[in-house]
């Protein structure tokens, strides 16, 4: 008969360490039959409850995600995909904190990183919804933190020449969604039947210096073309020398102003 | 701690950053804040920016259920808020976090460091485990001064070498101690739904004049199993088993734990608040 200890401690190992579980699915090792207390014959199905209480205390660990990810949260509750989710990202959460030095970010990156990895290749509408909200706010979120850790003052040019160097006004993020992020909060309305159009249109997430404003415009494929060549030291004439054999110099030349007008670039 | 303030039933939320986007009306329509130990040891931001209300401290460390104590270091640091917070008791879960390394030679190497499952789980229930949690009290309670209360864990699955019911077990730990509880509704009723029994029933058999203090909260259904959920709202139940609570006991304190989530309407969180004061003065 094991005592209280030993039971503790086994299954404290087993919640600690998918690999173990993994291990107990396929042999004949006592501790399997230790733990399942369900009448269950399969050793896979009786160890399902304590892997799905280990998904469910990774989940929880993660609650600091519901600051930047509120319609990924609840849109993973709304679809019950909470554990499912959490159990596949296990071997990985596990492995990670083993290291105590992960920083918030880094926890998030490994997260979303994840999610994104696995959802991708599925194609049931409600991964593909959770998909496209997970990316709006990593988004929003990855450009909150690169603009919030820019120092530099933005000089106000007044014009530019073919000789200016252009920068982004901030930080961007250029998507191609077959869902208008302008209906993103509708995703969670109750009943809302939501529909993917089959032609991509492209969106610029814009968010200027040390977060003073947020927009969402969407944009034609000769603004992403010009937008793509925007940044390090490139100046006027050689973004415009990159893109007009596609585009024109006189398309390239209306972007470039219509996005210095509207202090996006500077 | 004015000895007076919890005479009659006081209403509080539990800490989370949702509490930073309220306005100071809607700050006073709680009586207090309930705020777990391991965030304000984590963050030293957090108990200033609670310091304008009285504040109930929670508590997940201390490993009650288990046979490996926490280390000295983080009794001295509970300790340290207990006396910062000025709380009139200490709140803390009836299961184990630790539990002592198996020297099996699985992966790693052996190691002194106890397993350190980062969440509460509910211990094995017989009659051993029970003297073993009453030991644990005793000396915790001897080492803090302040009332230690203890709540109730929901139950996921069966633990091996369980031979008691979770009422049975409770009872069993009042009836040798002086232990007062902690009563969380909502862990009640995910046990009932795992393990299909009647909540009531079981609400009926616990000892509920040792309840000090009642938690609310929300629960996720996901297929066979239910899971306690701080990021939604309780369901109607909670509030049909808090009635019978007030019926048979006069809890101190009644704690809404939505605190995973900034994403809380206040509309409903405030008729959830009238809700409760209209039953405390029926009771």
């Amino acid at each position: 008969m094991a005592t209280n200890e030993y039971i503790q401690s086994v299954l404290a190992k087993a919640i600690t360490d998918i690999s173990y579980i993994q291990y107990l699915e396929q042999s004949t090792h006592s501790d399997a039959a230790l733990l399942i207390n369900n009448g269950e014959n399969d050793l896979a199905k009786g160890l399902q409850p304590i892997t799905r209480f280990s998904a469910f205390i990774s989940k929880v660990q993660h609650n600091f995600l519901w600051q930047d990810f509120r319609i990924t949260f609840r849109l993973m509750h709304q679809y019950e995909l909470e554990i499912e989710i959490f159990t596949a990202y296990l071997p990985l959460h596990q492995q990670t904190k083993k290291n105590p030095k992960l920083t918030i970010r880094q926890k998030t990156d490994n997260f979303i990183d994840f999610l994104k990895a696995y959802l991708g290749p599925k194609n049931d509408q409600k991964y593909k919804l959770l998909c496209y909200a997970t990316t709006h706010e990593d988004s929003i979120r990855k450009l909150k933190e690169s603009v919030g850790t820019m120092k530099t003052k933005l000089p106000a040019a007044t014009s530019i020449s073919s000789a200016s160097v252009v920068r982004i006004n901030g930080s961007w993020h250029i998507h191609q969604l077959s869902l208008s992020p302008l209906h993103i909060t509708e995703l969670t309305m109750p009943g809302k039947k939501i529909t993917f159009s089959k032609n991509k249109s492209i969106y610029v997430y814009w968010m200027k210096a040390r977060n003073k404003g947020f927009k969402i415009l969407e944009i034609s494929k000769e603004v992403k073309m010009v937008m793509n060549c925007i940044g390090g030291s490139n100046t006027v004439s050689h973004i415009i020398s990159k893109v007009k054999d596609r585009i024109g110099e006189n398309t390239a030349s209306d972007i470039l102003i219509f996005l210095f007008k509207h202090r996006m670039i500077c | 701690m004015d000895e007076d303030f919890y005479e009659s039933t006081k209403i509080g939320l539990s800490y989370s950053t949702y509490l930073n986007s309220l306005t100071q009306k809607q700050l006073k329509s709680f009586d207090y804040i309930e705020v777990p130990f391991e965030l304000m040891n984590f963050d030293s931001a957090v108990l200033p920016k609670i310091s304008m209300k009285p504040i109930i401290l929670h508590c997940a460390s201390l490993s009650l259920g288990g046979y490996t104590p926490p280390a000295e270091k983080t009794r001295e640091r509970i300790k340290y808020f207990v006396e910062k917070t000025n709380t009139p008791w200490i709140g803390e879960h009836l299961s184990y976090i630790l539990a002592e390394k198996l020297d099996d030679q699985f992966y790693e190497p052996y190691s002194n460091e106890p397993y350190n499952i980062g969440y509460t789980v509910n211990p094995v229930m017989n009659s051993r485990s029970v003297d073993n949690i009453i030991n644990n009290i005793a000396r915790n309670q001897d080492y803090f001064k302040t009332p230690l209360i203890v709540e109730n864990s929901p139950q996921y699955f069966k633990l091996p070498g369980s031979d008691m019911s979770q009422s049975a077990f409770i009872t069993s730990i009042c009836k040798n101690s002086e232990t007062k509880l902690l009563l969380d509704l909502t862990h009640l009723y995910i046990s009932a739904q795992n393990f299909s029994f009647d909540p009531k029933m079981e609400l009926s058999r616990l000892p509920l004049d040792r309840v000090v203090e009642v938690h609310i909260s929300g629960l996720s259904g996901t297929g066979q199993i239910h899971w306690d959920n701080h990021a939604t709202h309780a369901p109607e139940i909670i509030f049909e088993l808090l009635e019978i609570v007030l019926k048979n006991a006069n809890p101190r304190a009644i704690t809404f734990e939505y605190n995973w989530t900034p994403d809380i309407s206040w509309d409903k969180l405030y008729g959830e608040f009238s809700r409760v004061r209209e039953m405390l003065i029926r009771h």
